[in-house]
């Protein structure tokens, strides 16, 4: 997986990246970037078909609580009646 | 400089014992910069989790320290704000991103400082400035007020210059935090073996390392062999590859994290970032992008379960790892600004350790040429006591000669 990044897919990239780069950063982005995946590229030789993704090292499990409001200091809403002003 | 401190009280500017604090950690009321033009008008409206347990025991903050932007980089040099420089020799890097932070404990200008942890950015600047520094298991302390660089990777952690302040703070700043659903409190009371086996990984101690920091950490492996501890080599087989996974899955974390600095929620426009964190947003986009997701991200995770396991099948035998914090000493501004992918390979010891989500330390083991060399020490995941009761051993026995 040796490959330089074109300029066209340098572009491509910084609009899904949101970002607006100058034409001397698309060139020096695209060089780093290939540079950098060419040296990393190392691990997808390995044949890892069985090995699980690991997203999170401790693998502690998500906490969660009830939906319900917990602050008691939100003020109940004062509401006040009005006459019925027309019906359908 | 104890002028200056009983001038800082008495005029009440700090109200408690003075620390500083890496400026990604938010303190209600004052400038959150995370080193980035964008933020640079940015003011905390709340305090993070950590600054209000440091408050409540007593503490102040004197001050926030310089950092690469949004903690992306190893020398402080890619700042917004300009480099801090290496108080131990103005012509270097203090280390990053946490180089504010340890360029301040290490000049003594506060006893304490807060750092954050990606990928070593606690650990490198402690080793370059020659003060302690501890990256805890992931989860042990809150990052609720913590501005996120890769989520699944992020700590924040102390510097300071012994071991007693670095356990003081972080029992401090430690356990659950309802704020951060990652939190948790660490096991009580803490496992302490009476015979403490300690590891030594042969795939730390290769090509690329200075041979003379390699000496002088096997000196001080022998001086704990002759204190009765047992010495085992072991081997922790994919550590080849956890530099490749590093630089995968945090610009993918990087990313996506980045993406709420669109010029609407904080401060400036996204023109203003600074080419590093272009670069990694450019490189996370890319890896996480169709077509390239399972060849780059997904296959970076799968290696990150090999770090992981290695980790835990070398934990089976011994307690404690000990290995060099960085491959080389502290080095010259500039030094490294034009090639990312050498500043990259500063981090080969420590990024490791956070994808494995275990805690490490890293305190001073000599000089060379007047420049300081790290020790680190890898303990399994909520073992940080086991960490300290073997850097105590270091420093009553050995010394860090400060």
């Amino acid at each position: 997986m040796s490959e330089i990044l074109s300029r066209s897919q340098v572009k491509h990239l910084a609009k899904l990246a949101n970002l607006k780069l100058t034409l001397e950063e698309e060139e020096a982005l695209g060089i780093d970037i290939s540079e950098i995946l060419n040296y990393f590229s190392q691990i997808s030789r390995l044949n890892l078909k069985k090995t699980e993704p690991l997203t999170q090292a401790t693998e502690i499990k998500n906490i969660m609580r009830q939906d319900k409001i917990r602050n008691k200091a939100i003020p109940t809403p004062k509401y006040f009646k009005a006459k019925i002003l027309w019906t359908n | 400089m104890d002028e200056l401190k009983a001038f800082l009280f008495k005029k009440k500017v700090v109200k408690g014992i003075p620390i500083a604090v890496k400026d990604n950690i938010l303190v209600k009321g004052l400038p959150c910069t995370a080193g980035s033009k964008i933020l640079e008008h940015y003011i905390a409206p709340y305090s993070a989790t950590v600054i209000k347990r440091l408050k409540k025991a007593g503490f102040g903050v004197l001050g926030k320290t310089n950092m690469d932007e949004f903690a992306m980089g190893s020398s402080t040099e890619n700042s917004a704000f300009g480099p801090t420089l290496n108080p131990l020799d103005q012509e270097r890097v203090p280390g990053g991103s946490s180089g504010g932070s340890a360029a301040a404990v290490a000049a003594g200008l506060v006893d304490f400082a807060l750092g954050s942890d990606t990928g070593g950015s606690i650990r490198q600047p402690a080793s370059f400035c020659g003060v302690l520094g501890l990256k805890p298991t992931y989860g042990a302390v809150s990052r609720y007020g913590l501005i996120a660089m890769a989520s699944s990777l992020d700590q924040i952690g102390p510097l300071a210059r012994t071991v007693s302040d670095i356990k003081m703070i972080f029992d401090i700043i430690k356990g659950r935090d309802k704020m951060d659903s990652t939190s948790i409190d660490l096991p009580l009371p803490p496992r302490i073996p009476e015979e403490i086996n300690i590891g030594i990984p042969r795939e730390y101690f290769k090509k690329g390392l200075n041979p003379e920091i390699e000496r002088l950490i096997k000196e001080k492996i022998k001086i704990l062999k002759k204190l009765g501890f047992k010495i085992k080599k072991i081997s922790l087989p994919n550590s080849k590859y956890a530099l490749a996974a590093y630089y995968l899955i945090m610009p993918a974390e990087v990313s996506s994290n980045m993406a709420r600095f669109d010029g609407i929620r904080y401060g400036e426009t996204r023109d203003q970032f600074g080419p590093e964190v272009k670069r990694r947003i450019m490189l996370g986009t890319y890896v996480l992008s169709h077509g390239y997701y399972d060849a780059y991200y997904k296959q970076a995770q799968k290696v990150r379960r090999l770090i992981k396991e290695d980790f835990d099948r070398a934990f089976r035998k011994v307690d404690l790892i000990i290995t060099p914090t960085t491959p080389t000493t502290a080095f010259r501004l500039g030094e490294k600004t034009d090639d990312p992918l050498t500043m990259y390979l500063s981090d080969i010891y420590t990024v490791p350790i956070n994808l494995a989500g275990v805690p490490a330390m890293s305190i001073p083991g000599g000089k060379i040429n007047g420049l300081p060399v790290g020790l680190q020490i890898i303990s399994r995941a909520y073992e940080e006591e086991l960490i300290f009761e073997l850097a105590n051993v270091f420093q009553r026995n050995i010394g860090f000669n400060l």
